[in-house]
Formats: structure tokens, sequence, C-alpha cells
């Protein structure tokens, strides 16, 4: 029975040569791609017809969004590598990597509150300004992406454990990876766009 | 059976490419952090940033999420994508457009009170309106609120 559910599912059953799963993800990913051109789009226009407005290094902090945008890339690496693991079969250094992963999710986490923390203290918030209500909105869906992910990860590693060998399981994790991929690429526009330009 | 599907399915991981790629996104941060030390003139700073962005996300999408070598379908999806973020980025920056050659005629009728002084009897706002109706209408549009709330205070 539980075969015939996998079979269901799996990768077999597919008329475009791609497994539904990943189609599916990419499909997600291209919606994705539009709540954040929307997002981009706001700040585009808010910022024209804006009289003045703020040098993002004024406002902000470049070196903790420098270092956000060197963990996040590793994190980018160590989650692929994850998957070349799970390719090669090799248990004990996809979990390595995995939590790896998880953890640089977590260190962005931190890097970023401390961000927050420091605008806060400062009495910098969403309704200060044009310039702070895009910051906060944009960087904040960003970090609900990101504690997606850390979720994610999480689950996959605790689903792994007993599913090495499922039909699903290097799916599950590359589409997991094309997910934070995309979640990395997301903040390489944020950081210019909201710090350096 | 199944690991003849999988490799047909998966990509086949490139490890030795993951590193090269990491090191040249880490070259291509730390190229756009400098770059914004420059102090260059805002447009081309900004054309730069962009571009360095647009090459680090490409790395990113090609070798990483591994649209090299991947099936043309996705392909279709993306270039849908792209058009559809291209227009919805552009639409706004044409009209932005738009009204900063509006505003230009408005900076014009601002000189007006001068032909307004020969005229003596008019106020300053007036001929402004007579003049150029089309450019003023927006303007005047944003100013109203701004007035009606001073009233209020």
């Amino acid at each position: 029975m539980s075969a015939t559910a996998t079979q269901a599912l799996g990768p077999s059953k597919t008329t475009t040569g791609i497994p539904n799963g990943k189609l599916g993800v990419w499909l997600f990913l291209t919606s994705e791609v539009m709540l954040f051109a929307t997002l981009f789009t706001s700040y585009i226009v808010l910022r024209m017809s804006a009289p003045s407005w703020p040098r993002g290094w004024e406002e902000l902090n470049v070196p903790l969004a420098a270092l956000n945008t060197v963990i996040l890339i590793t994190s980018s690496v160590t989650v692929v590598l994850a998957y070349a693991a799970a390719c090669e079969r090799d248990k004990a250094k996809f979990n390595a990597y995995l939590w790896i992963t998880i953890l640089l999710a977590c260190a962005f986490l931190v890097v970023k509150s401390f961000e927050y923390g420091h605008k806060f203290t400062h009495h910098h918030f969403p309704s200060t300004s044009i310039f702070f209500a895009v910051y906060f909105t944009t960087t904040g869906l960003h970090g609900l992406h990101v504690i997606l992910g850390i979720a994610y990860f999480a689950w996959l590693s605790y689903w792994a454990k007993d599913n090495w060998d499922h039909e699903l399981f290097v799916g599950r994790v590359e589409y997991g990876g094309l997910y934070w991929h995309f979640v990395d690429i997301v903040w390489i526009f944020l950081f210019p766009a909201l710090y350096l330009l | 059976m199944t690991s003849s599907n999988k490799a047909a399915a998966h990509h086949a991981p490139d490890v030795k490419m993951y590193f090269i790629i990491f090191g040249a996104l880490l070259v291509l941060t730390a190229a756009t952090v400098l770059v914004s030390y420059l102090e260059l003139p805002k447009m081309l700073g900004i054309t730069i940033g962009l571009m360095i962005a647009t090459v680090k996300a490409s790395l990113v999408a090609a070798f990483f999420m591994h649209l090299k070598g991947e099936r043309t379908l996705i392909y279709g999806f993306l270039g849908l994508t792209v058009f559809f973020m291209a227009v919805l980025f552009l639409l706004p920056i044409t009209d932005a457009v738009e009204t900063e050659k509006n505003r230009q005629p408005m900076a014009v009728g601002s000189v007006l009170p001068q032909a307004a002084g020969e005229a003596h009897h008019e106020e300053a706002a007036t001929p402004a309106a007579h003049e150029a109706p089309a450019e003023t209408k927006k303007p005047a549009k944003s100013k109203k609120p701004a007035g009606a709330k001073k009233s209020a205070h």
C-alpha cells in the first residue's frame, strides 16, 4: 500500500521530464520572485518620488550587512554540499553540512536582530521615515523566509534519520536547497539596494 | 531501475565547481562594498552595484540551483517571470519619469509670479493654472491635502 502511495508521489509520474516536486518548487519560486519584485518596485517608486533620500550607509550598518552577506553565501555553499553528500550517500557528511547550514542561518538572524535592536534603541522604527519603512518591510519579509528555511532544514534532518533510503530523499534535499539559494539571491539584491546605493 | 531514474531527475553535484563559485561570490561581495566607498556619481554607482548583484545572482542560480543544464520548461517559466518582473519595474519608472517631466513646467510656473506682478490684480496661482492646466494638475492635487491638514490643525 505504501509502495503505491510513494509511486503516486514519486518522481516517475511526470509528463514533463521534470520531477513534480522540482517543478512545483520552481513555480513557487517564480511567485516568490514576483512578491519581492513588488517590494522592489515600491522601493523604486518611493525613492524616485521622494524629495530626498538618505544614503544607505549613513543610516545602516554596512559591515554587519556585509558579514551577513558572507554568512548567507557560505550557507548556500554548505546546503549544496549537503546535497552533494546526499547524492554520494554519505550520511555523516550530509548531516554535518545540513546543520552547519542551519547554524549559519541562525547566525544571520542573530546579526540581523543586533541590527534591528540597534535601530530600535535609536528610535528608528518603520514609522520613522519612508526609508526605514522600506528597510524594515523588505528585510523583515526576507527574515521570515530565513526562519522558514531553518524550519524546513530542521524538519529535513529529523525526517532523513529514518528515510535515508526514501525515494524522495535526494529530491527533498535538492528542493530545500533551491528555496535556500533563492533566499540568498534576494539578499544579494537587498544588500546593495538598501545599504550601498 | 530507480538509480537510473534518479540520475535523470537530479543533477550530478560538482563539488570543485561549488568552491570556485563560492570564491567568486566572496570576491564580488568585496567588490560591491569597495565600489560603494569610491563615492561614484549616483547613477553610475547604482548601475555598477546592480550589475554586480545580477552577476552574483546568476552565478548562484546557474551553479548552486543547477540552472545550467536544466530543462527548457523551467527556462520558460523563468523567462516569463523575468518578463513580467521587467514590466513591473518599468511601468512605475516610466510613470516617475513622466511626473519628473511634468514637474519642470511647474518650476517655470513658479517664476510666473513675475508675470502676475505685471498683471497686478491677478493672484500668483491663477495665471499658472491658466497657462498650464494639465501640468499643474498633479502637483496641485498633492498640495491640497497638505493645506487641508494645516487648516485642520
